[in-house]
């Protein structure tokens, strides 16, 4: 098992893709790499903007929490797909596909090379927007909109999100043969569900907090797509959530309350399971491209 | 080592392959010659285990490419006509990578990778970024790449293509070398002079048929059974006419062919044996000629391409 797992994560030759991801953006020159000073650039901007928001934070003292969490959502949504649409279709595009199947990497070690340094760097991410959560906290004296445990399940939820978008984007792109085709799935379907969906319940007048009783099964559905929302989330998780009851529909409600005391306490609502929710889906969408790296791997795969 | 038997492929009504039957050994460097479309392609797919004939078989070492694709694997080196290169990474990593891919002991990674950038004349670039080569560079580190793993069977569809002449020569010079080491390698070109120096065997298709194949020699006395013979002399006037003549009067001789302009060389087609051809010589001496030179004229691969095929695509 042991020896498994190093095999995989460590002795994995597809590891190389986290050196050509750094090296990008840094030392290499070439058509295909960002210009040297333009990563300067970036990195500058990036780095200002950061220091930046930890001088405004404790200047200002104000709880900014909901906006860094906003922030590290936008951009774990940016970019998770944006740097993993075109890990398998792109091989194809450049025509090295075949080299690499014809090699004796199994479809797993291509799966975890392909994912591993994007996750990484979702991960690296989540840590830098971790330093100015906690000061934002220090700050305001932990007078902010989240307590620590929430803020905990949210940046848990967050890292779910990723890992599902990371996945998804794979299998996506695993099973198209063009970069522009897999980036305009992934595209839509986000745009699908981040935006079009609450649209729709909110043109259809769905009300996704199930606030009386009796709801119809379209409603029930419609609470329920709109609890996986990650923005419902992050807002939903706030010490301003919903009120609690203790019906059925308590699964859609984040909070519960302490009858003796009055005090708001985490209850095992519908923001609980979301996580593993998006965890589930990911471990799907991590079948379906091995299957379809297995199939691509075949003689023949790539006619099919 | 690599055998096919009525090798087919088709897509959809279009007979890509039809019936290929070949059978290679170990140090054969075999010359695929076609025009584009000819099936070529096709069929080095085929054999490399990327796509599945329709009908047919092929074996290479025993183990057939259909049933058991993962096992033929690693017993071949497919170079494609179109390929790519990893950017951002060295040329050493780039090989470190594949080597690494088939799974070698960790330590003697370092030394097939020095080994196969010596054989490949790319020691030099060891340490520079892979999309920083040319194009006849990142020709030979594909083959390099190919060769990592040290594989029986060496694959390489057009692997001049695209390459300037001294590139060109530097890849079969390699080529001709990798034979040499026992590998047995397809090679295909639609570029006849490409194969002729190098290659023992050849095969000329042509939609999706395989005309001919075989020894070079043999196939060129199939397609043209008599010899070229150059035969240049000293003489001119009267004395040139009397060479013309004896040549003329030799059983063996079937034509000859004086060119004024191409200064006193007379182009003989002699139909007999190697013993035949130097009992001519030793005539013509006996007889007074003054020959300077007097050698059977190179194997034309481009005349006997020309014969056999019919020049129609599909």
């Amino acid at each position: 098992m042991k020896e498994s797992l190093r095999n995989l994560f460590i002795e994995n030759p597809m590891q190389i893709e986290t050196v050509r991801a750094l090296r990008r953006f840094t030392v290499a020159g070439g058509s295909a790499t960002v210009p040297r000073h333009m990563s300067r650039i970036f990195f500058g901007l990036v780095s200002g903007l950061y220091l930046w928001l930890l001088f405004a934070i404790l200047a200002y003292r104000e709880d900014t929490s909901l906006g860094i969490l906003w922030f590290e959502f936008v951009m774990l949504t940016l970019l998770v797909p944006g740097s993993l649409y075109a890990s398998i279709s792109g091989e194809r595009e450049r025509l090295t596909w075949d080299s690499l199947i014809l090699t004796r990497l199994s479809p797993a070690k291509i799966l975890v090379g392909k994912i591993c340094w994007r996750l990484g760097m979702a991960l690296c991410f989540q840590l830098l927007c971790a330093a100015p959560l906690v000061l934002t906290h220090a700050a305001t004296k932990f007078q902010t909109q989240y307590t620590w445990d929430m803020l905990l399940r949210v940046q848990f939820a967050l890292t779910a999100w990723a890992v599902f978008l990371a996945t998804f984007t794979l299998w996506v792109s695993a099973s198209t043969r063009r970069s522009a085709i897999s980036l305009s799935i992934v595209t839509t379907c986000l745009f699908g569900f981040l935006i079009l969906m609450p649209f729709l319940l909110a043109v259809f007048s769905i009300n996704v907090e199930l606030d009386y009783y009796g709801p119809t099964v379209i409603e029930w559905l419609g609470s329920f797509v709109w609890h996986l929302h990650p923005v419902s989330l992050m807002h939903g998780l706030t010490s301003e959530g919903q009120p609690p009851t203790d019906r059925w529909r308590d699964l859609f409600v984040p909070l519960s309350i302490d009858r003796v005391t009055g005090k708001y306490t985490p209850a095992v609502g519908i923001y609980d399971l979301v996580p593993w929710i998006y965890l589930t889906l990911a471990g799907l969408c991590i079948v379906a491209t091995l299957k379809n790296l297995t199939r691509l791997g075949m003689p023949n795969g790539k006619e099919r | 080592m690599l055998v096919t038997e009525n090798l087919r492929k088709t897509y959809g009504n279009l007979v890509a392959v039809d019936g290929i039957n070949l059978k290679l050994h170990p140090g054969d460097i075999f010359g695929f010659i076609g025009p584009n479309g000819a099936g070529k392609t096709s069929t080095i797919k085929m054999l490399a285990t990327l796509i599945t004939p329709t009908s047919g078989r092929a074996t290479i070492d025993g183990i057939d490419v259909v049933k058991h694709p993962r096992e033929v694997r690693p017993l071949i080196g497919y170079m494609p006509d179109a390929f790519g290169v990893y950017d951002d990474i060295k040329v050493w990593e780039y090989l470190d990578f594949f080597c690494a891919a088939y799974d070698p002991p960790r330590e003697s990674r370092g030394e097939i990778i020095d080994r196969v950038l010596a054989l490949t004349d790319l020691t030099e670039k060891r340490d520079a970024y892979v999309q920083t080569l040319s194009r006849g560079m990142q020709q030979r580190l594909c083959l390099a790449k190919c060769l990592v793993h040290d594989p029986k069977v060496l694959l390489l569809d057009e692997p001049a293509s695209g390459l300037d002449p001294r590139a060109r020569i530097d890849i079969k010079r390699l080529i001709a070398r990798l034979g040499a080491l026992g590998k047995t390698i397809i090679v295909s070109s639609h570029i006849l002079p490409e194969l002729a120096d190098f290659c023992n065997k050849i095969g000329i298709m042509e939609r999706g048929h395989l005309l001919v194949s075989g020894d070079v020699g043999t196939i060129v006395r199939q397609v043209q059974p008599t010899r070229q013979l150059i035969v240049s002399t000293e003489e001119d006037g009267d004395v040139l006419e009397r060479l013309l003549h004896d040549l003329q009067e030799r059983p063996m001789v079937e034509k000859v062919e004086y060119d004024p302009d191409a200064d006193r060389t007379v182009c003989v087609a002699f139909k007999g044996s190697l013993a035949d051809q130097a009992e001519l010589l030793r005539d013509l001496i006996a007889a007074g000629h003054r020959i300077c030179s007097f050698a059977e004229s190179a194997v034309d691969l481009e005349d006997v391409f020309l014969r056999v095929t019919t020049g129609k695509v599909q």
